[in-house]
């Protein structure tokens, strides 16, 4: 008689659980699976190459990449001097007042701190001086409700502490801006009894 | 207590799955592994019958490291997956198991509890040394020229893949895959149905495994893109 395992994982749910998506039961179902299963464990690991890749390649590439502008002849009006610079100088004005709001404002950066271990993405990394939104994987966790979270220097300091509700097998949070550096965010079970997970974040 | 000497068959393969990527590999025929009746293997191991104990290494020792590879990376791999299969024989000869059909379960809540006290371990051996700036990390943070390879050769083909569709079908890669968000919002805030969104992306990973053969048939590459180890389970 031999035991009965079930199906193989779909698509959908080993991408679901590289991403952080699939509920607890679903996560729960399909790690027993994969104790078992070459095939799946395969599977897997292609599936997280793939969404890798695709993470670094989007960072990599301009959000908006150059398209070709038609080509247009004008001609420029014959210029006035003294009102052109003034004009030259009110827009550099703008143009710098702009582009500090800009930075200012500028949307958080999504981090994914993942527990995929020993593989090419040693640590996060993140741009320094921008709010980050942390986005932190929860795969193989208690089911509890929500989470702990701190982030701590390179020599233990404790910078910033939050509470991330649970939201599938993944959590969610944003911090303020750090410094360039290394740091590491540590994940702890309510009420608070030890460490469950860790991660490295370098700040550049 | 009970002593349990044990030691992981001859001939069994040893390299861990989470090894084995090298990103794109050739699909192969479905098979489910075949198994053993699970109350059997665990009577005979509650009997202490040494075949039973080589059988449970046999269907799990694969799975258990390829579980530890992942979440703790390769440092001390072989001593965690040999503790984790003392402390399942041990479980099972103590009666702990008591329904022998929920053995997946058993192991999978072994091989997760062995996971978090290592990383209590490491995190409480930091805290104690946080004042000599001591570099310890519970992430495998080796670099491997091999893997760094690896990884630059697959994201350079998603690069292409990625200017190759438009930009709308490349906004939805990046809002799901790098943003996090969730594929009802996508699809919500796109005016995508779930059909096209999951042909976007299967799309996407086709054209990524296709141009990842083109380069293996053009490149000596072929060992980045093959299937290093052989699937006993399959």
């Amino acid at each position: 008689m031999l035991s009965d395992i079930g199906p193989h994982a779909s698509e959908d749910a080993l991408e679901g659980y590289a991403v952080g998506f699939l509920g607890e039961a679903e996560a729960e179902s399909l790690e027993e699976h994969l104790l078992v299963c070459n095939r799946c464990q395969d599977r897997l690991v292609e599936t997280e190459a793939f969404i890798r890749a695709t993470r670094q390649a989007a960072r990599n590439l301009p959000a908006e990449l150059p398209e070709a502008l038609p080509a247009r002849a004008w001609r420029l009006p014959r210029l006035v001097w003294g009102p052109a610079l003034a004009g030259v100088v009110v827009l550099l004005g703008i143009s710098g007042w702009w582009g500090l709001r800009r930075h200012q404002d500028a949307p958080p950066v999504a981090v994914a701190l993942e527990a995929l271990r020993g593989d090419s993405l040693p640590a996060a990394r993140a741009p320094s001086g921008r709010t980050l939104l942390l986005r932190v994987d929860l795969n193989g966790l208690p089911d509890s409700g929500s989470f702990e979270l701190d982030v701590v220097s390179a020599q233990g300091r404790l910078l910033q502490r939050a509470v991330v509700p649970r939201a599938g097998t993944a959590a969610q949070t944003t911090l303020a801006k750090l410094e360039p550096g290394q740091y590491w965010v540590r994940l702890y079970d309510q009420p608070r009894r030890g460490p469950l997970r860790e991660f490295g974040l370098r700040v550049e | 207590m009970l002593q349990v000497s044990f030691s992981p068959p001859p001939g069994r393969p040893e390299e861990p799955a989470g090894s084995l990527p090298r990103g794109l590999v050739r699909r192969r025929r479905s098979r489910l592994p075949r198994l053993p009746d699970w109350a059997g293997l665990v009577e005979r191991i509650r009997a202490g019958d040494p075949a039973g104990m080589e059988e449970l290494y046999g269907v799990f020792s694969r799975g258990v490291r390829f579980y530890l590879y992942r979440q703790l990376g390769l440092q001390e791999l072989e001593d965690k997956v040999h503790d984790t299969f003392l402390i399942v024989i041990q479980a099972i000869r103590r009666g702990e198991l008591r329904e022998p059909e929920r053995l997946m379960g058993f192991v999978r809540t072994i091989v997760r509890r062995q996971v978090v006290a290592y990383i209590d371990a490491v995190v409480h051996d930091r805290r104690e040394q946080a004042g000599l700036h001591c570099g310890l990390g519970v992430t495998d943070g080796r670099s491997d020229p091999e893997q760094d390879a690896i990884a630059r050769q697959q994201t350079e083909i998603m690069e292409t893949v990625l200017r190759s569709i438009s930009r709308r079908d490349r906004e939805i890669l990046t809002r799901f895959y790098l943003q996090g968000q969730s594929q009802a919002q996508i699809c919500a805030e796109m005016n995508l149905t779930d059909t096209q969104f999951r042909l976007l992306k299967s799309r996407a990973k086709s054209r990524f495994g296709e141009l990842g053969r083109r380069r293996l048939r053009l490149r000596p590459l072929a060992r980045f893109f093959r299937r290093t180890s052989a699937a006993p389970g399959d």
